[in-house]
């Protein structure tokens, strides 16, 4: 069977032709009804690759191949990119499915325009024809309602609807292959079960897929071909089950490490600085295991964090007056003393709004909030300031969550110049630092008398944020940068050290690791990991990665409507949910790929 | 009068508004980066900027040492040269009393620049306060300042700025003050939305979260973030309150003749526009340039503020 | 297609909150149009002097004190001011505007016999200005470094020029050297060439500078990359995906705009000498005639006011997501 669409050394990049190069070198072929998919890291040139096989690499960029044919007959690939030639190629001969539905179809178009459009352009249909075409297309993708949908544009659509929408604009003109950028990224664990399905009837339909993401699990459970890409080169290529069931290469092996679904909690997911190497791990392992035990000392502390029947409610505008939104729905949550409760739920389930009233942000309609057993909200910001540096916050989005005209310097100093900050919170809890676990005493930025730091103790300041910056791995000059010129990850650790400022006791992270790459996120997640066991950290840890949650918690409480659902310790949620929709979470959870593990 | 479009400043700062709030469970990197890169590029002091730099430092010299610029007196008359055109000699001609032109270019940069400069200043320093308080001393302040500024905007362009005059009568500082004046409402429109969305910013909540006090939120973060894109608005200003303050002149309501001001100087040739061109010309060529000059060196900043 | 069910849609869901959201405007429109009468009414009482003074003709008129008096009476100015400024806002709502105390006619009359001319001149112009702006804004973002920067050069000094200053150079040009169009405005359309462009080619470098910024960011954005994806060529994608995004701000700036231009119109109606409101305004000011500055003030609110309900209820027609806001 001769392959649909075939591509030979492509190299692409931005710059002079042969410099700058983004894609170096990548070869693979798509056959009718299989699925190919390109699997790596932000930056690693998967999307450009899918681009530059519909003449969209972009402006300013270069490309060369061996060989790229389409249905057998060679691309126009020096052509422009707003050619004749590539313009029937495109839509015709390969559909392209982009990520982010919201903003992939035009707002200001109805969606039966959208995937009318590809119709129009390569079929000699009339409107009548194009309208009943689109309605069978959108009944194919599974959209409810295709009669009231095709006159709705992307705004008024779930995000579940709008990739549907997407997916049948790709399909419209029934191209032979489909490329599909991320098109489960940003959905709900359910939603996404459920677009994989489709891709999966397209592919049995007889239609060449390629598959460019960043999940691993997604790709196991779609892909037939697996090629692995990092700074734009193919570092492993070969048969789904291969790649992924016995990876050759060490960046395949890390980032199928990096992965924390089915990882046991408290083991390593990345590399350790200074302890690489599968017998490094073992000794990690080890020490995470005897370090698991300390916290249990801890939780004689009691509840640091209790949640009891808190209400929140909006009013819901353009509507009648007095219709409300219940946003969180009574719900009662315990962190005891240096655990991690895991708090898990779909876009929408009320984690920020519960989030925001334990930080004491938003006031609930009714019920309380109690830190360390004492009063915490509702109340006057007045009366929590002071207690404030018990409890930090991480945030999912850690760039707008710095003031853009500071230094990560003067991030860190303001958050250690608060009222009440612990000269060493570990004082409190273990007496007697161990030797080698980095544990630092600081000097104080402030006397007794609380006076305002002098030139004398601004030398003392620099030391305290350096220090800090150390302990979430952070090199001494960071002090001097700015959040922007920051990667993700380091931003997100700047974000950290922030909160650790203080000395809480509690970390309220919401979604902390969403927006990070796989191996980022692991490096992320160990960090959080090692400061709970130095630190006897209490966490809050709010995502919608079940693989995340599963991996980091102690307990897990499932949330869905503002209401949870469901409320135990991990092992019992994940092994014998009670719950009619934690089942149906879990069941839309893609098992883990790589190496045979315990889910 | 709302010299500016605001949709024009408003749309440069939603970027950096749009950036601030997160979106979905997944952020998409993807167009934030697009339109990053696009910023990207113009970044730096191109050609354009240099050069309308240069002009503005010229003006300002013009406006401080005239004599080294145009060593004339502007006042000087000599009727046997009336009405020569320009040449050797008289680069931007003469006037119907044989004063020199550029000489009275030149030395017009000083009032022009003043009145510029105090209308905006007027302008700015009142919408600071409108806009301010609108958006941080509570719903109902901000409420009445909201309402004050729709009725001030129902007197559009030039309309608020000619019944200060009808009321105060004309001249520079009335048609200074009335620049100002009606420049303010869209300011404030201005400054109240973006101290709104520095206010309700994500690093504003991270400060609560951290037990600062309201004061020292305000003074530390709200308050000069607020007051970036303000740098912005000035810069942007000031060209055009010299363009209306010319306009006024123009029209008669401003500085008068033989005052050598630019829109007064514009004035005077009024009646001379097709038999001495060069009258008019030159001055309105000034202030066209001094205009276009402060718009890039504003949109410069203003691609510059959007992080 | 989806043209008629879009239409069925928007009857279900999306008409209701936009005939509430128009009637919430109207009511704010009412509003402001009290708001500004009241200001003008107290405002105008900084003036030093005295009204009865002003209607007899100023302080130079040597007025009797019996004249004065007898002023006072038939004007009401010997009422308390609170009387005053009732009877004068019940004045207002049947449409009496008073009488110019220069032209010794009713306000409204003059009004109404200047206002076509401006009015033809404004949406002559306004039109004019689109043009040029959408035809620049899409001409400077087809591509290629050297049109974008002439591209937005052009519209940076355009937006810059003051209008008399444009006037004195179009007359130049078009008048003097090519005597192709009269100098002065006459009341044919050759007449209106010259005050037409003038008015416009400043509004259409602000509106350019709008409508290009969002024609890029419309460009760079993910649909249109979905929409080449789908084969879809160039002028395709600028007709039916970038023209509509790149409109809309210049849409919700309309207001503006016709301020810009009613203020535009009180320069150029000079310049050109072309009778109109404009040039009846700047008289008014000039005259201190108080009735008429008044008058034409209140009359442009109004027309800023219906201006703004027009266009906020045509962005929430051309965009959803206007709607639910």
């Amino acid at each position: 069977m001769s392959a649909l669409l075939r591509v030979e050394e492509l190299r692409v990049g931005f710059g002079r032709r042969g410099t700058g190069s983004v894609v170096d070198g990548v070869s693979f072929a798509v056959h009718a009804g299989r699925a190919v998919a390109i699997v790596g890291e932000s930056g690693s040139g998967k999307s450009v690759t899918a681009r530059t096989l519909v003449g969209l690499a972009g402006a300013g960029s270069w490309q060369t191949a061996e060989a790229l044919e389409v249905l057998g007959k060679p691309a126009p690939l020096g052509a422009g990119p707003s050619s004749r030639a590539w313009r029937s190629i495109r839509g015709r001969q390969i559909g392209l499915v982009l990520q982010d539905a919201l903003v992939s179809l035009d707002p200001l178009r109805p969606i039966g325009r959208e995937i009318g459009d590809a119709i129009r352009l390569h079929t000699p249909l009339s409107a009548a024809q194009r309208t009943a075409r689109v309605l069978e297309l959108l009944e194919a993708v599974g959209m409810p309602d295709p009669a009231e949908r095709i006159g709705q544009r992307s705004g008024e659509l779930s995000g579940g609807q709008r990739q549907r929408a997407l997916i049948a604009a790709g399909l419209a003109a029934d191209p032979a292959v489909l490329i599909a950028d991320e098109p489960t990224t940003a959905l709900d664990t359910t939603v996404q079960a459920q677009i994989l399905a489709l891709f999966e009837t397209v592919k049995a339909r007889g239609t060449g897929l390629l598959f460019i993401s960043h999940d691993l699990a997604v790709v196991s459970r779609i892909a037939d071909e697996v090629l692995v890409m990092r700074a734009g080169r193919v570092v492993e290529q070969g048969p789904a089950a291969e790649v992924l069931g016995d990876p050759q290469h060490e960046y395949t092996k890390a980032l199928l490490r990096a992965v924390p679904a089915g990882v046991p909690r408290g083991r390593r997911l990345s590399e350790g600085a200074g302890a690489p190497g599968a017998g490094a791990q073992d000794a990690v392992d080890a020490a995470a295991a005897a370090s698991l035990e300390a916290p249990l000392d801890l939780m004689s502390g009691g509840s640091v964090l209790e949640v009891r029947d808190v209400r929140k409610t909006f009013a819901v505008r353009g509507r009648e007056r007095g219709d409300v939104r219940v946003a969180v729905d009574g719900v009662s949550l315990e962190i005891a003393r240096g655990t991690t409760l895991g708090l898990v739920g779909e876009s929408g389930s009320g984690k920020t709004t519960l989030a925001r009233m334990v930080l004491g942000l938003a006031t609930p309609d009714s019920g309380e909030v109690l830190l360390d057993g004492a009063p915490w909200a509702p109340g006057p910001e007045r009366l929590r300031r002071a207690r404030r540096p018990l409890m930090g916050a991480v945030y999912q989005d850690a760039l707008s969550s710095f003031d853009p005209r500071l230094t990560v310097g003067q991030i860190l100093a303001d958050a250690l110049d608060v009222p009440g900050v612990r000269a060493d919170p570990r004082d409190r809890h273990s007496p007697v630092a161990e030797p080698g676990s980095g544990a630092r005493t600081y000097p104080s930025g402030r006397d007794a008398a609380g006076a305002e730091p002098t030139g004398a103790n601004r030398a003392a300041r620099a030391d305290r944020v350096t220090g800090l910056l150390e302990d979430v791995g952070l090199a001494a000059e960071t002090a001097g940068m700015r959040p922007i010129h920051l990667s993700g990850g380091q931003r997100q650790r700047v974000a950290i050290a922030r909160a650790l400022a203080p000395g809480p006791e509690l970390l309220i992270c919401d979604e902390p690791v969403s927006a990070l790459d796989v191996s980022i996120q692991a490096q992320i997640l160990d960090l959080f990991d090692e400061l709970q066991r130095t630190r006897g950290l209490s966490y809050l840890f709010i995502s919608h990665d079940l693989g995340v949650i599963r991996h980091m918690s102690d307990r897990v409480a499932v949330m869905k409507d503002g209401r949870i659902v469901e409320h135990g310790t991990t092992e019992a949620v994940f092994a014998s949910p009670a719950d009619a929709y934690t089942r149906t979470l879990l069941a839309a959870v893609l098992p883990p790929p790589g190496p045979a593990r315990t889910l | 009068m709302s010299v500016l479009p605001e949709g024009s400043v408003a749309a440069g700062w939603s970027g950096a508004a749009g950036s601030a709030g997160s979106s979905g469970p997944v952020g998409s990197a993807g167009s934030v980066a697009g339109r990053g890169s696009r910023r990207g590029r113009r970044l730096g002091l191109g050609v354009g900027q240099w050069v309308s730099l240069g002009f503005l430092l010229s003006l300002v010299l013009a406006a401080v040492w005239p004599g080294l610029l145009a060593p004339g007196d502007p006042l000087a008359i000599d009727p046997r040269a009336a009405f020569v055109p320009p040449g050797w000699g008289h680069p931007f001609g003469t006037d119907e009393s044989g004063r020199d032109i550029y000489t009275r270019v030149v030395h017009g940069a000083a009032p022009s620049l003043v009145i510029g400069v105090a209308a905006t200043a007027i302008g700015v320093g009142l919408a600071l306060v409108l806009g301010m308080l609108a958006a941080l001393a509570g719903r109902i302040v901000d409420f009445a300042v909201s309402r004050l500024l729709e009725v001030l905007f129902a007197f559009p362009g030039l309309l608020l700025a000619l019944l200060v005059i009808t009321v105060y009568g004309p001249g520079v500082v009335t048609s200074t003050v009335a620049v100002g004046l009606a420049t303010a409402p869209g300011y404030a429109r201005i400054i109240r939305s973006q101290t709104l969305s520095v206010a309700a910013s994500p690093y504003i909540e991270a400060a609560v979260v951290l037990g600062k006090s309201r004061g020292r939120i305000l003074a530390r973060h709200i308050l000069p973030n607020a007051l970036v894109p303000v740098f912005v608005l000035v810069t942007l200003g000031v060209g055009q309150a010299i363009v209306w303050a010319a306009a006024l002149s123009y029209l008669g309501l401003g500085a008068e003749p033989p005052a050598p001001e630019w829109g007064a100087m514009l004035f005077a040739g009024k009646n001379y526009v097709t038999s001495a061109w060069w009258m008019t010309f030159f001055p309105g060529l000034v202030i066209v340039l001094a205009a276009a000059a402060t718009t890039v060196l504003g949109r410069a900043l203003q691609k510059r503020g959007v992080r | 297609m989806s043209g008629v069910v879009g239409a069925r849609r928007a009857d279900a869901r999306g008409w209701g909150p936009l005939l509430r959201g128009l009637l919430l405007r109207l009511a704010g429109a009412v509003f402001v149009l009290w708001a500004a009468a009241t200001l003008t009414f107290f405002g105008l009482r900084l003036i030093p002097g005295d009204p009865a003074q002003a209607l007899l003709g100023g302080p130079g008129s040597q007025a009797s004190a019996e004249a004065l008096a007898q002023v006072r009476a038939e004007n009401g100015l010997d009422q308390p001011l609170i009387l005053q400024y009732l009877a004068q806002l019940g004045r207002l709502a049947t449409g009496d505007l008073g009488t110019s105390y220069a032209q010794k006619n009713s306000v409204l009359s003059i009004i109404g016999s200047q206002i076509g001319g401006t009015l033809l001149l404004a949406v002559l112009a306004l039109a004019v200005a689109w043009l040029i702006a959408l035809g620049l804004a899409l001409w400077a973002t087809r591509g290629g470094r050297i049109a974008a920067a002439v591209g937005s050069g052009l519209e940076i000094v355009a937006a810059a020029v003051p209008h008399f200053w444009l006037a004195l150079v179009l007359v130049l040009i078009f008048s003097t050297t090519l005597r192709w169009l009269p100098a002065v405005s006459t009341s044919g359309p050759a007449g209106l060439v010259l005050p037409v462009l003038t008015l416009a080619i400043p509004l259409a470098g602000f509106l350019g500078q709008v409508i290009r910024e969002s024609v890029l960011d419309a460009l760079a954005a993910p649909f249109t990359l979905s929409a080449r994806a789908r084969g879809e060529t160039e002028n395709g994608i600028r007709w039916r995906h970038v023209l509509r995004h790149g409109a809309l701000p210049g849409i919700a700036l309309s207001g503006w705009a016709f301020g810009w231009l009613i203020s535009g119109a009180v320069v150029v109606e000079t310049v050109f000498a072309r009778p109109g409101l404009g040039r009846t305004l700047l008289n008014a000011v000039q005259l201190r005639d108080v009735p008429l500055v008044v008058g034409v003030v209140l009359v442009v609110a109004l027309g800023y006011v219906l201006v703004t309900v027009l266009t906020d209820g045509a962005s929430r027609l051309a965009d959803p997501r206007e709607r639910a806001a």
